[in-house]
């Protein structure tokens, strides 16, 4: 709580120095929806290609989102904590149909969805999950989903 | 080799102990009294209540009310987790009236339980519970699919994972999770507002809302709560012939250098983190993984880096024209490590038989390791409780 709150003037500060929020597919400025979503904390990255927002819930899940700097769009998300986050927020419009392919899957095991233009990655146990989320047809040239940080 | 150990050591003690009866004589006859406590489970790797479960070792639980233990109900089909905590039981599977755990206004109180695969919703009960010769009082245990709690707050639908809620999703009639903790959640569940992580949900009569739970109101793992033996478990398991196995029985052993029969002995121990995983070095790489009898196969790396194809039908898992094998390096946080070999073979092949239980089944995972039920084929494993002490330290830790 005391974190979240001494940690507030700076994602304000950051928040601001965006073109504006990010929710897979959608623009930069849905970051910031997210981000109220989780209550989370801000930090931004940015690299020649993609800018990293990585939300840091006070739970202690990290999302991390990566922006395209041609399309202005999130175009891949990854997450690490003690729980799954809310994907119906995080994967927008490509929700329901992660959610469709997630309930056909066979196994005991991980989740592995691969879909034309839309791979969900789900892996972990109690206490300990991770995953990605990433649109293959708006990859920026030479970075591969595997290798985001 | 320790169970004809075990014998000869209970041969040796009984009559001088004195609790064999009349079998105690010395005529050659004798039977075999149970130790202090029996702390050995029968488990099985079968294809389980629906019929169709591959790879999954089940066994019996007793229930029994706190507030009378000869009013009691065993539930088979019971699929036994070192990758999770906590007893949780189909409502449909369940016939005894377990008193309802509440909050201090008297609300009772349900949970939204995330597995890899699916999550569990339902409301938290009060069992005693018995397994083998030992006995836990007043365990908080989650009912699944519980009609009287139909209502799944979106909060706990909101990761598209699957309602693991019937016997078809979940496959058995409960989950025995037998894994490194002693309350599912931990500390994190007990703060309030946004640093908790939204496991548990009081459910007034207006509606489900996320709350704080105490450490000891959290579902616990069964094994904590025995009175001895509470320290970990071994799961032990023959191998299965490259073609697969009809079924294989092994068993369930409870505690970790307390009994004759349950010392680490040579076994390795590997520590792990806070969060109960290791890592495991593949290809110049290093992996977050863990050991996991819940999960059906092993799955790990993703198909290019593996050089193997998945199936067409079921991307689930792997499918080789031929057998192919492995090398990985399993490491603890303590800094042991030690060489994993095993095989994948055709997953569509290994279907085709009648057989439940697979040494050679796998499937993708491109960025973790989870050793699933077929690595402990051949293997006798230990999962040793976080903050218990043993022979080989403290847990958290696997050793095998």
């Amino acid at each position: 709580m005391k974190r979240f709150l001494l940690m507030l003037p700076l994602a304000v500060l950051m928040s601001l120095a965006l073109p504006a929020g990010a929710v897979l597919g959608e623009a930069a400025q849905s970051v910031q929806k997210d981000q109220a979503h989780m209550r989370g904390t801000l930090r931004v990255q940015r690299s020649q290609a993609y800018t990293l927002h990585e939300i840091r819930a006070p739970y202690g899940t990290v999302v991390r989102e990566y922006v395209s700097p041609s399309s202005g769009n999130v175009f891949a998300i990854t997450w690490k904590g003690p729980k799954i986050p809310d994907l119906r927020q995080l994967l927008g419009h490509y929700f329901d149909q992660y959610a469709r392919a997630a309930q056909s899957r066979r196994g005991h095991g991980p989740l592995i969805i691969e879909l034309p233009g839309l791979v969900v990655q789900s892996a972990g146990h109690q206490r300990s999950f991770s995953g990605r989320a990433w649109l293959p047809q708006e990859m920026p040239q030479g970075t591969r989903a595997e290798k985001l940080p | 080799m320790r169970k004809s150990l075990l014998v000869l050591l209970l041969a040796a003690f009984l009559p001088a102990a004195g609790c064999g009866g009349s079998s105690g004589s010395a005529s050659g006859n004798n039977t075999i009294t149970p130790p202090t406590t029996q702390n050995v489970q029968a488990v099985s790797v079968n294809p389980g209540p629906t019929g169709s479960y591959v790879n999954g070792l089940f066994t019996s639980v007793t229930v029994c009310l706190p507030s009378n233990s000869s009013d009691c109900q065993t539930i088979s089909g019971v699929l036994v987790d070192t990758g999770s905590v906590g007893l949780r039981i189909l409502a449909s599977a369940l016939t005894l009236p377990l008193p309802q755990q509440t909050n201090a206004a008297a609300a009772p109180i349900a949970e939204c339980n995330q597995f890899e695969d699916g999550y569990t919703w339902g409301p938290i009960k009060i069992a005693n519970i018995q397994v083998a010769g030992e006995q836990a009082a007043s365990v908080p245990v989650q009912v699944i699919g519980d009609p009287a709690f139909s209502t799944v707050p979106s909060g706990c639908t909101s990761t598209g994972l699957t309602a693991e809620d019937n016997l078809q999703t979940l496959g058995a009639n409960g989950v025995l999770g037998v894994g490194l903790f002693p309350q599912d959640c931990g500390g994190a569940c007990t703060l309030t507002g946004s640093a908790n992580p939204g496991i548990y949900y009081a459910c007034p009569k207006s509606g489900c809302v996320q709350t704080a739970q105490g450490m000891a109101q959290q579902v616990q793992n069964p094994v904590s709560m025995f009175p001895a033996d509470n320290n970990g478990v071994i799961i032990e398991l023959p191998l299965a012939p490259s073609g697969g196995a009809l079924s294989l029985a092994g068993s369930l052993v409870f505690g970790i250098g307390t009994q004759a029969n349950n010392s680490l002995g040579n076994a390795r121990v590997f520590t792990t983190d806070a969060s109960g995983n290791i890592s495991t070095a593949y290809g110049g790489h290093s992996y977050t993984s863990f050991l996991d009898t819940g999960s059906n196969a092993l799955y790990f790396l993703d198909s290019t880096t593996a050089g193997l194809p998945v199936c067409t039908d079921a991307s689930s898992f792997y499918c080789p024209a031929s057998s192919k094998i492995f090398s990985a390096t399993n490491q603890g946080g303590n800094g042991a490590s030690g060489a994993v070999n095993f095989s994948v073979a055709n997953a569509d092949s290994l279907f085709a038989t009648p057989n439940s239980a697979f040494i050679n089944l796998a499937g993708p995972n491109p960025s973790t390791f989870d050793w699933g039920l077929p690595f402990f084929y051949g293997r006798n494993v230990f999962t040793a409780i976080a903050g218990q002490n043993t022979p080989g330290g403290p847990g958290p830790f696997f050793a095998y």
